[in-house]
Protein backbone atom coordinates (compact mmCIF):
# COMPACT_ATOMS: atom_id res chain seq x y z
CA UNK A 1 0.00 0.00 0.00
CA UNK A 2 1.04 3.71 -0.62
CA UNK A 3 1.87 5.60 2.40
CA UNK A 4 0.76 9.07 3.16
CA UNK A 5 1.60 12.21 5.33
CA UNK A 6 -1.26 14.52 5.64
CA UNK A 7 -0.85 17.80 6.90
CA UNK A 8 -3.55 19.79 8.07
CA UNK A 9 -3.37 23.99 9.07
CA UNK A 10 -5.60 26.27 9.93
CA UNK A 11 -8.39 24.22 8.80
CA UNK A 12 -7.01 22.72 5.28
CA UNK A 13 -5.80 19.61 4.59
CA UNK A 14 -3.51 18.00 2.17
CA UNK A 15 -1.65 14.48 1.18
CA UNK A 16 1.84 13.70 -0.11
CA UNK A 17 2.52 10.03 -1.15
CA UNK A 18 6.06 8.80 0.12
CA UNK A 19 8.75 8.04 -2.04
CA UNK A 20 8.87 4.67 -0.22
CA UNK A 21 10.90 3.48 -3.72
CA UNK A 22 12.84 6.40 -4.21
CA UNK A 23 13.96 7.75 -0.79
CA UNK A 24 12.67 4.59 1.48
CA UNK A 25 16.01 5.59 4.08
CA UNK A 26 14.06 9.27 4.14
CA UNK A 27 10.89 7.81 4.27
CA UNK A 28 11.53 5.21 7.25
CA UNK A 29 12.68 7.84 9.09
CA UNK A 30 10.20 10.74 8.74
CA UNK A 31 7.65 8.23 9.41
CA UNK A 32 8.92 7.29 12.63
CA UNK A 33 9.06 11.13 13.33
CA UNK A 34 4.79 11.26 13.02
CA UNK A 35 2.77 12.35 14.10
CA UNK A 36 5.19 15.43 14.36
CA UNK A 37 3.63 19.12 14.61
CA UNK A 38 4.99 22.65 15.43
CA UNK A 39 5.08 26.38 14.17
CA UNK A 40 4.98 26.09 10.25
CA UNK A 41 6.12 29.20 8.02
CA UNK A 42 8.47 29.97 5.70
CA UNK A 43 11.94 29.16 5.28
CA UNK A 44 14.17 32.01 4.86
CA UNK A 45 15.91 31.46 1.55
CA UNK A 46 14.09 29.24 -0.64
CA UNK A 47 10.94 31.12 -2.00
CA UNK A 48 7.79 29.67 -1.95
CA UNK A 49 8.42 27.30 0.79
CA UNK A 50 7.08 26.16 4.25
CA UNK A 51 8.28 24.15 6.56
CA UNK A 52 8.38 22.36 10.16
CA UNK A 53 11.69 21.66 12.78
CA UNK A 54 11.53 18.22 13.71
CA UNK A 55 14.13 16.12 15.86
CA UNK A 56 17.13 17.54 15.09
CA UNK A 57 19.06 14.26 15.58
CA UNK A 58 16.97 12.72 12.97
CA UNK A 59 19.59 12.35 9.94
CA UNK A 60 18.95 10.62 6.79
CA UNK A 61 21.78 9.93 3.81
CA UNK A 62 21.73 11.81 0.88
CA UNK A 63 18.93 10.23 -1.47
CA UNK A 64 16.75 11.38 -4.37
CA UNK A 65 18.32 14.86 -3.75
CA UNK A 66 17.71 17.91 -6.19
CA UNK A 67 17.86 21.49 -6.50
CA UNK A 68 15.31 21.63 -8.77
CA UNK A 69 12.14 21.60 -6.99
CA UNK A 70 9.03 21.91 -7.93
CA UNK A 71 5.47 22.70 -6.42
CA UNK A 72 4.24 19.97 -4.35
CA UNK A 73 7.67 18.46 -3.58
CA UNK A 74 8.03 17.41 0.26
CA UNK A 75 12.07 18.02 1.11
CA UNK A 76 14.01 16.76 4.10
CA UNK A 77 16.87 18.98 5.34
CA UNK A 78 19.21 18.49 7.95
CA UNK A 79 22.20 20.53 8.86
CA UNK A 80 24.91 18.93 11.20
CA UNK A 81 25.91 20.89 14.37
CA UNK A 82 28.29 23.71 14.06
CA UNK A 83 28.13 23.25 9.88
CA UNK A 84 27.48 26.75 9.55
CA UNK A 85 28.03 30.16 9.54
CA UNK A 86 25.84 31.76 12.72
CA UNK A 87 24.23 29.28 12.59
CA UNK A 88 25.55 26.34 14.96
CA UNK A 89 22.71 24.61 15.95
CA UNK A 90 21.78 20.75 14.18
CA UNK A 91 18.54 21.22 12.47
CA UNK A 92 16.32 18.70 10.73
CA UNK A 93 13.56 19.92 9.06
CA UNK A 94 10.62 18.70 6.69
CA UNK A 95 9.57 21.38 3.92
CA UNK A 96 7.40 21.41 0.81
CA UNK A 97 7.01 23.53 -1.92
CA UNK A 98 3.68 25.00 -2.08
CA UNK A 99 4.44 27.07 -5.67
CA UNK A 100 7.20 27.46 -8.21
CA UNK A 101 9.14 29.96 -6.93
CA UNK A 102 11.58 27.72 -4.57
CA UNK A 103 15.44 27.47 -4.98
CA UNK A 104 16.51 26.10 -1.56
CA UNK A 105 19.98 27.47 0.31
CA UNK A 106 21.56 26.85 3.05
CA UNK A 107 21.04 29.85 5.59
CA UNK A 108 24.77 30.85 6.55
CA UNK A 109 26.56 29.03 4.14
CA UNK A 110 24.41 30.91 1.55
CA UNK A 111 25.14 27.61 -1.32
CA UNK A 112 22.93 25.86 -3.03
CA UNK A 113 20.28 23.23 -0.99
CA UNK A 114 19.94 19.59 -2.48
CA UNK A 115 17.24 18.04 -0.24
CA UNK A 116 16.44 14.94 -0.14
CA UNK A 117 12.54 15.12 -2.04
CA UNK A 118 10.82 12.10 -0.42
CA UNK A 119 7.18 13.04 -0.74
CA UNK A 120 4.53 14.55 -3.26
CA UNK A 121 1.68 15.85 -2.89
CA UNK A 122 -1.21 14.50 -4.57
CA UNK A 123 -5.05 15.55 -4.86
CA UNK A 124 -6.41 18.96 -4.15
CA UNK A 125 -3.86 20.74 -1.88
CA UNK A 126 -5.12 24.36 -3.15
CA UNK A 127 -6.58 25.00 -0.04
CA UNK A 128 -3.84 23.69 2.34
CA UNK A 129 -1.07 25.50 -0.20
CA UNK A 130 -3.06 29.14 0.29
CA UNK A 131 -2.85 28.38 3.99
CA UNK A 132 1.10 28.29 4.13
CA UNK A 133 1.51 30.95 1.25
CA UNK A 134 -0.95 33.19 4.32
CA UNK A 135 1.98 32.65 6.24
CA UNK A 136 3.96 35.30 4.80
CA UNK A 137 1.75 37.34 5.77
CA UNK A 138 0.32 36.49 9.10
CA UNK A 139 3.43 34.52 10.55
CA UNK A 140 3.70 31.09 11.40
CA UNK A 141 0.55 28.95 11.97
CA UNK A 142 0.63 25.30 14.16
CA UNK A 143 0.82 22.43 11.25
CA UNK A 144 0.20 18.81 12.01
CA UNK A 145 1.73 15.97 9.75
CA UNK A 146 0.15 12.44 10.52
CA UNK A 147 1.13 8.96 9.17
CA UNK A 148 -1.69 7.65 6.79
CA UNK A 149 -1.60 4.14 5.32
CA UNK A 150 -3.89 4.25 2.16
CA UNK B 1 33.58 62.11 5.71
CA UNK B 2 30.76 61.80 1.99
CA UNK B 3 27.84 61.53 4.06
CA UNK B 4 25.86 64.69 4.16
CA UNK B 5 27.97 66.58 1.54
CA UNK B 6 26.06 68.94 0.17
CA UNK B 7 24.34 69.48 3.44
CA UNK B 8 25.06 71.16 6.68
CA UNK B 9 23.54 68.47 8.45
CA UNK B 10 23.43 64.37 8.30
CA UNK B 11 20.08 63.46 7.41
CA UNK B 12 18.37 59.97 8.56
CA UNK B 13 15.55 57.72 7.87
CA UNK B 14 14.11 57.02 11.22
CA UNK B 15 12.51 53.52 11.05
CA UNK B 16 10.06 52.59 13.74
CA UNK B 17 8.87 49.16 13.34
CA UNK B 18 6.23 48.12 16.20
CA UNK B 19 8.33 50.23 18.53
CA UNK B 20 11.64 49.24 17.81
CA UNK B 21 13.36 52.34 16.34
CA UNK B 22 16.68 52.64 14.46
CA UNK B 23 18.08 55.17 12.09
CA UNK B 24 19.39 55.07 8.71
CA UNK B 25 22.14 57.63 6.75
CA UNK B 26 21.74 58.68 4.17
CA UNK B 27 23.98 58.96 1.68
CA UNK B 28 23.65 61.88 -0.66
CA UNK B 29 26.54 62.11 -2.48
CA UNK B 30 26.61 58.44 -3.69
CA UNK B 31 22.79 58.08 -4.51
CA UNK B 32 21.91 61.92 -4.87
CA UNK B 33 18.55 61.47 -6.78
CA UNK B 34 17.73 57.94 -4.46
CA UNK B 35 18.08 60.29 -1.39
CA UNK B 36 16.28 62.73 -2.35
CA UNK B 37 13.48 61.38 -3.75
CA UNK B 38 12.65 59.21 -0.45
CA UNK B 39 13.25 62.07 1.51
CA UNK B 40 10.69 63.72 -0.06
CA UNK B 41 8.57 60.90 0.59
CA UNK B 42 8.96 61.59 3.99
CA UNK B 43 7.07 60.85 6.35
CA UNK B 44 5.47 58.00 5.11
CA UNK B 45 3.65 54.74 7.16
CA UNK B 46 3.63 51.24 5.71
CA UNK B 47 3.86 47.81 6.75
CA UNK B 48 7.07 46.26 7.30
CA UNK B 49 7.67 42.84 5.65
CA UNK B 50 10.37 39.87 5.63
CA UNK B 51 11.91 38.99 2.36
CA UNK B 52 10.46 35.66 0.53
CA UNK B 53 13.99 33.98 -0.78
CA UNK B 54 16.79 36.92 -0.05
CA UNK B 55 17.57 36.38 3.55
CA UNK B 56 18.11 38.45 6.17
CA UNK B 57 16.52 41.46 5.24
CA UNK B 58 12.96 43.26 5.21
CA UNK B 59 10.91 45.97 3.38
CA UNK B 60 8.47 48.80 3.41
CA UNK B 61 6.76 49.70 0.20
CA UNK B 62 6.26 53.33 -1.23
CA UNK B 63 3.79 53.51 -4.53
CA UNK B 64 4.61 51.28 -7.03
CA UNK B 65 4.54 54.51 -9.14
CA UNK B 66 7.57 56.02 -7.30
CA UNK B 67 10.35 55.51 -10.24
CA UNK B 68 14.28 55.99 -9.50
CA UNK B 69 17.19 55.92 -11.65
CA UNK B 70 19.86 53.05 -11.66
CA UNK B 71 21.67 54.74 -8.88
CA UNK B 72 25.22 53.53 -6.46
CA UNK B 73 23.73 49.90 -7.20
CA UNK B 74 24.97 46.56 -6.06
CA UNK B 75 24.16 43.34 -5.51
CA UNK B 76 26.31 42.71 -2.53
CA UNK B 77 24.02 43.35 0.24
CA UNK B 78 25.82 43.79 3.95
CA UNK B 79 24.26 44.22 7.30
CA UNK B 80 23.10 47.29 8.09
CA UNK B 81 22.44 48.51 4.22
CA UNK B 82 19.70 50.13 3.09
CA UNK B 83 18.79 50.40 -0.76
CA UNK B 84 16.27 50.94 -3.05
CA UNK B 85 14.45 48.44 -5.41
CA UNK B 86 11.63 48.71 -7.73
CA UNK B 87 10.07 46.50 -10.37
CA UNK B 88 8.08 47.26 -13.14
CA UNK B 89 4.62 45.96 -13.37
CA UNK B 90 4.50 42.69 -15.38
CA UNK B 91 7.87 42.14 -15.53
CA UNK B 92 8.19 39.09 -12.81
CA UNK B 93 6.97 36.01 -13.91
CA UNK B 94 3.44 35.64 -11.94
CA UNK B 95 4.09 38.54 -9.51
CA UNK B 96 2.68 41.31 -12.28
CA UNK B 97 2.75 44.49 -9.67
CA UNK B 98 4.95 46.84 -9.60
CA UNK B 99 7.19 47.58 -6.55
CA UNK B 100 9.22 50.51 -5.27
CA UNK B 101 10.63 49.12 -2.27
CA UNK B 102 13.06 50.00 0.83
CA UNK B 103 14.89 47.00 2.10
CA UNK B 104 17.42 46.84 4.89
CA UNK B 105 19.34 44.16 5.72
CA UNK B 106 19.32 43.28 9.45
CA UNK B 107 21.76 39.80 9.23
CA UNK B 108 25.01 39.02 7.26
CA UNK B 109 22.66 36.70 5.12
CA UNK B 110 21.40 38.10 2.05
CA UNK B 111 21.27 37.11 -1.63
CA UNK B 112 18.54 39.39 -2.84
CA UNK B 113 16.90 37.79 -5.46
CA UNK B 114 13.49 39.19 -7.19
CA UNK B 115 10.24 37.00 -6.88
CA UNK B 116 9.56 35.65 -9.81
CA UNK B 117 12.24 36.00 -11.88
CA UNK B 118 14.47 34.49 -9.59
CA UNK B 119 17.25 36.10 -10.38
CA UNK B 120 20.03 38.64 -8.41
CA UNK B 121 18.50 41.76 -7.57
CA UNK B 122 20.20 45.37 -7.91
CA UNK B 123 19.86 47.87 -5.56
CA UNK B 124 20.35 51.39 -4.91
CA UNK B 125 22.43 51.69 -2.07
CA UNK B 126 21.68 55.08 -0.37
CA UNK B 127 21.74 54.39 3.56
CA UNK B 128 23.51 52.82 6.13
CA UNK B 129 21.62 51.85 9.87
CA UNK B 130 23.52 53.80 12.00
CA UNK B 131 23.94 53.85 16.16
CA UNK B 132 22.52 51.00 17.95
CA UNK B 133 19.88 49.30 16.08
CA UNK B 134 19.84 46.25 17.51
CA UNK B 135 16.72 46.12 19.02
CA UNK B 136 15.48 47.02 15.67
CA UNK B 137 17.28 43.96 14.63
CA UNK B 138 15.42 41.45 16.76
CA UNK B 139 12.04 42.88 15.75
CA UNK B 140 13.23 42.41 12.13
CA UNK B 141 14.18 39.01 12.43
CA UNK B 142 10.44 38.85 13.85
CA UNK B 143 8.56 39.76 10.98
CA UNK B 144 9.97 36.38 9.60
CA UNK B 145 7.83 33.85 12.09
CA UNK B 146 4.94 36.98 13.27
CA UNK B 147 3.94 38.48 9.60
CA UNK B 148 3.69 42.01 8.86
CA UNK B 149 4.07 44.81 11.49
CA UNK B 150 3.66 48.45 10.93
CA UNK B 151 6.52 51.17 10.07
CA UNK B 152 6.86 54.66 10.40
CA UNK B 153 9.51 56.34 8.35
CA UNK B 154 10.22 59.96 9.05
CA UNK B 155 13.17 62.21 8.93
CA UNK B 156 16.02 63.71 10.95
CA UNK B 157 18.55 65.72 10.44
CA UNK B 158 21.00 66.88 12.84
Amino acid sequence: MARFLVFKMEGAEARARLFDDLAPETCKLVWAQLPASGPCGHVLLAGTACSVEIDPRAVAPAENQTGLIHPGDVMFTHYPERWRLGFPEAESRIAWAYDRFCQPRVPGRMSPEFPNVFAEFVGDASAFFAACSATFYGGRKPVRIEAFDG
Amino acid sequence: MRSGVGHKMARYMVLDLAGAVARAKMDFEAAPLTCKTIWDLLPHQAEGGHALQSGTNCAFHFAPSVLIPEENTTTQLLKGDVVFIHYDPRERYRNPRGVSEVVWCYDRFNLGRSPGKIHEVVGNWFARLDGDWSDFAKMSARLEAEGKKPIKVSRLEE
